[in-house]
């Protein structure tokens, strides 16, 4: 006997068309006339917890500081043989850079912030700023607009320079190991970290103009009053 | 409380026998009469577009060659009106007015707010006075002229709430003459919302006479967001206010989503009537896409834990009935507001197909016959939303 759970939009489509057999056709008619259901007063907690997960999963994938994009294509031996090529070449040029010039200096950024303003760093025009009561650590390679984060609940990112910055966002306090996670951040806007251990799972970054687009209300509302107080 | 879905058999047969067919929606010679606002991806303004239709009924739009780009034009509210809309910029805390003409969006003034950076309700109070309430560092609300984007007015309400809460405004409408303002309250931490409704009445225009009550039945009484659907006042005079307890908004999960109705010149919630619509969803909660006409509002589930997809419902707040429209379909997004539009006699919504598809629907209350309309092609995805409204030019 079919339960409620198989009666999909497929099932109804094929019954309308009179394409069902007779244990189609009794299911999708004997749950048509059930309208004397169990009504549960509410969902159970576990039940809403699989409905935040799968909302913030959703949110998850839509960050407007984009994850970098991941190579799809196959390729052939020619282009292996160029990106050998490209590889060696650009190798050099990194090993030149790195013993010889100052562009890949890094900068080391602490923001320990224990007070109630906020406390901000600028480094090469990216402005990093750590919200009260939080932390902010940061290894920038100032010449080639890269570099590391991790920090803990919410932190601000102005992009002021002259060119998109390419982080990687490590794991946020201690709790638990997050996937390093990379973001381009475009230059002239700014944008909002965040990972609030009770309810993301994953570091969000996002264009502090839209936060509303991605968070539930609750969550916008809190980080824009902590945005507002400093 | 019996769910009548034996009225699938009819909408689902309407829905295979009305496929859509081409037709030039866009590029005949009479002046269009509805717009689409389409936001390509949510947290971003850099693929809107606005296109002018003739008919929501049939056809087929490309997204992406159709209609004028109008990316990084509109901010993070908009609010639509007839002849005009307007925008506000989060980050400049500034509201820009855009006047309807030949396909584009003509600037047309613009009104400096500081302060103020989040909408949750708006009611033309008159053609010369706009409300807009929302929060800046607290709880505010404004009031505009729009013809000539002046500020009129910048307060906060100081209404009570709990002890260590902050006010946060619900819904807001006028009614014969009275301003009625649902609201709710969150702690320190803004986790969940308060398990109590309020609704506070004020006279219009003197915006006196205050009158607040209270009801524990359900929280969270409206949405709280810029341009989602959360009540309607119907041909008798009485207002159906929606309550929106789901995890996006009030995060109040023990509360059901439900429907308070308010009578005619009352200042309470009707303590005679409430409609539970999270038990006739096994306890999901329901968001309201619009009113359909007729007593009735078309919604659309959070997500159902089984599925991650929802399910599109048509609610009748006068039988207290939910009739399933659409099933396991993709969770909308609702930036600038809910899909939906009531023309006064059809109500229509965008359902994202898949990359590059999305649907809209019309739903006939009186006939009771759901009907797909205009396909949406190109740059639509997922995390598409959009805007569907007729303005008068």
């Amino acid at each position: 006997m079919m339960g409620n759970k198989n009666i999909t939009a497929g099932l109804l489509e094929k019954y309308h068309s009179g394409l069902c057999n007779a244990e189609e056709i009794l299911a999708v008619e004997s749950w048509m006339e059930d309208g004397e259901e169990e009504t549960e007063a509410i969902h159970s907690l576990s039940e809403e917890q699989e409905i935040e997960d799968s909302i913030w999963a959703a949110i998850q994938h839509s960050g407007i500081a984009k994850d970098q994009p991941k190579p799809g294509k196959k390729f052939s031996i020619y282009h292996y043989g160029i990106a050998a090529s490209i590889f060696i070449a650009f190798s050099a040029v990194f090993l030149y850079h790195q013993f010889s010039g100052p562009n890949t200096e890094k900068t080391f950024v602490n923001l320990h912030n224990f007070g109630t303003d906020a406390m901000e760093k600028n480094v090469d025009g990216l402005i990093l700023t750590a919200l009260p009561k939080s932390n902010v650590h940061a290894v920038l390679n100032t010449g080639v607009y890269s570099g590391d984060v991790s920090f803990c609940d919410v932190m601000l990112l102005k992009n002021e320079s002259k060119k998109d910055i390419e982080l990687k966002f490590v794991s946020a306090c201690a709790s638990q190991t997050l996937k390093p996670r990379s973001y381009t951040l475009k230059k002239g806007i700014t944008y909002v970290a965040l990972r609030v251990d009770w309810k993301s799972p994953e570091i969000i970054v996002v264009d502090q103009r839209y936060l509303e687009d991605l968070l539930p209300l609750n969550v916008a509302m809190r980080i824009n009053k902590k945005i507002q107080s400093i | 409380m019996k769910i009548k879905r034996l009225s699938l058999i009819f909408l689902s047969t309407c829905l295979m026998a009305c496929q859509p067919k081409h037709s030039e929606n866009t590029s005949s010679g009479k002046a269009p009469k509805y717009v689409l606002l389409v936001n390509g991806e949510k947290g971003s303004r850099e693929q809107d577009r606005m296109i002018w239709l003739n008919s929501l009924d049939s056809g087929e739009v490309i997204n992406t060659s159709q209609g004028t780009d109008i990316s990084n034009t509109l901010g993070t509210y908009v609010i639509i009106r007839d002849s005009f809309l307007i925008s506000l910029d989060k980050k400049t805390q500034t509201l820009s007015k855009y006047n309807y003409k030949e396909d584009q969006l003509v600037p047309s003034g613009k009104l400096a707010v500081k302060g103020f950076d989040f909408i949750s309700n708006t009611v033309d109070l008159s053609p010369n006075q706009l409300y807009i309430s929302g929060q800046g560092d607290k709880d505010m609300h404004l009031i505009i002229d729009p013809q000539q984007m002046k500020l009129l007015k910048k307060a906060p309400w100081n209404f009570p709430v709990a002890k260590d809460q902050f006010r946060f405004e619900t819904s807001a409408s006028l009614h014969e003459g009275k301003l009625y303002l649902g609201y709710s309250s969150f702690g320190k931490e803004f986790d969940h919302c308060s398990d109590t409704s309020y609704l506070a009445v004020l006279d219009y225009p003197a915006l006196n006479n205050l009158k607040i009550t209270k009801d524990t039945r359900s929280a969270f009484p409206g949405t709280g967001v810029n341009g989602l659907f959360d009540s309607f006042i119907d041909a008798h005079g009485d207002q159906y206010l929606l309550s929106s307890p789901v995890f996006y908004h009030g995060n109040h999960p023990k509360a059901a989503t439900a429907f308070y109705k308010i009578a005619k010149g009352a200042a309470t919630f009707d303590q005679e009537y409430f409609f539970n619509l999270s038990s006739l969803t096994k306890g999901v909660h329901l968001l309201g896409i619009t009113n359909a006409g007729n007593g009735q509002v078309v919604l659309v589930t959070a997500p159902i834990p089984a599925t991650g997809k929802t399910d599109y419902y048509i609610a009748d707040v006068y039988k207290k009935t939910l009739k399933l429209l659409l099933k396991d379909q993709q969770y909308p997004n609702f930036i600038w507001g809910t899909s939906g539009f009531f023309d006064g006699s059809k109500a229509y919504f965008v359902v994202n197909e898949k990359d590059g598809q999305a649907q809209v629907y019309s739903y006939d209350a009186k006939k009771e016959v759901l009907k797909k309309g205009v396909l949406i092609k190109g740059s639509v995805s997922s995390k598409s939303s959009y805007l569907l409204f007729a303005p008068k030019i």
